[in-house]
């Protein structure tokens, strides 16, 4: 019974079974690490996300830039007024507007990402040029070559935040190369 | 005397008894509401997210072994012996012992791929848009190309246009699960 006694004098809630609340202080501690760990676990999978919809529209310009570059495998090369194709500027533009979903693939009025595309056709004409492609030793045939390159700009969001993106692809055409389809007009 | 001692020692005893009142209440149920509310919104945006990426990544793996494939299977083809703008385009290649390569979509799910006199084999499912476009070799303006494709003349036709879109749908909506892939591509014969 002294026992008893001594206890419940020292904490007679506890031994009732009444049982003390969590202080302010206790509850913002815990608020506070919970917010913490959601919002990292959040951020973490927000910004996957987001890689991943970067990595959808790096595809998108890849394909755009292959799909230039076929057209270009079908220019004639030419000298002649109406034989150079590869290096008339109206019939290989320098420039290209297009979008991400191709037309008719999601309506009209959501075309997506717009991308902005340049095409620049260089012939191996000079050796500053050919030492750029070809290092110290130029073959006979560099001057019957070009570079093309096509390059694609596009801008989107990371987390909210507007980010620049820029892909590029060259391919060299030779004069007398392999295609034997090749129709000047 | 047991009794009269433990009461005299938890004077306390009643008030530590006591349920809440009214307004501890309500206010506790909204704070909790809140919390709830607001960890079930986070579930289930994770929980898009999560099956997006996952969808997105299951659909561009087919997607991109088919467009290799056909696009080897065009480039390696002397013609386009027949073909619609939405249902099949049949690739003959005069080189391979006179083979016949037929891509065809069922119009709303199944692309198939029929090499030969052999079976269909199936290369996309979850196609919900498949599109193929015909152009003759001349480059115009802007390197635009004569489209063919309703005046369907086999032997004028050099370059082919394929766009596809593959999709599933989370949470009954088609939140950017879809896997697009276009190409042009020039017959290489």
């Amino acid at each position: 019974m002294y026992t008893v006694l001594s206890s419940l004098s020292k904490s007679p809630e506890r031994h009732l079974g009444c049982r003390r609340a969590f202080t302010l202080v206790e509850v913002l501690v815990a608020v506070g690490v919970s917010v913490l760990i959601f919002g990292a676990v959040y951020a973490g999978i927000s910004n996957c996300y987001s890689i991943l919809q970067t990595s959808r529209a790096n595809l998108r310009a890849t394909q755009i830039m292959v799909s230039q570059l076929e057209g270009i495998r079908l220019c004639a090369w030419g000298s002649g007024t109406n034989l150079s194709q590869l290096f008339n500027t109206s019939i290989v533009p320098r420039t290209f507007t297009t979008y991400f979903y191709p037309l008719g693939l999601n309506g009209t009025t959501n075309q997506g990402i717009t991308y902005y595309g340049s095409i620049n056709v260089n012939q191996l004409t000079n050796a500053a040029m050919e030492t750029n492609v070809f290092g110290s030793s130029i073959p006979s045939y560099a001057e019957n070559m070009a570079l093309v390159t096509v390059t694609v700009t596009w801008t989107n969001g990371l987390n909210g935040k507007p980010a620049a993106h820029a892909r590029h692809m060259s391919t060299f055409v030779s004069e007398y190369g392999i295609q034997n389809y090749v129709i000047a007009h | 005397m047991k009794l009269s001692i433990l009461f005299r020692a938890s004077g306390r005893r009643s008030r530590c008894a006591e349920g809440m009142t009214l307004v501890e209440l309500l206010v506790a149920m909204g704070a909790g509401l809140i919390v709830l509310g607001a960890f079930v919104g986070v579930t289930l945006n994770v929980n898009t997210m999560v099956k997006s990426a996952g969808n997105y990544g299951d659909l561009d793996a087919l997607s991109r072994n088919t467009l290799d494939m056909m696009s080897r299977d065009i480039r390696n083809a002397s013609a386009v012996s027949t073909g619609s703008t939405t249902g099949a385009m049949t690739l003959t290649n005069n080189y391979s012992g006179a083979t016949t390569i037929t891509y065809s979509w069922d119009g709303s799910n199944v692309v198939t791929r029929t090499y030969g006199s052999g079976s269909p084999q199936m290369v996309l499912t979850n196609c919900d848009y498949l599109s193929f476009e015909y152009f003759m070799r001349v480059p115009g303006n802007n390197l635009q190309f004569t489209d063919i494709t309703n005046a369907f003349s086999p032997s004028e036709i050099k370059l082919v246009s394929v766009s596809w879109r593959c999709s599933r749908s989370i949470l009954g909506a088609k939140l950017n699960t879809e896997s697009v892939q276009t190409a042009t591509v020039c017959l290489r014969n």
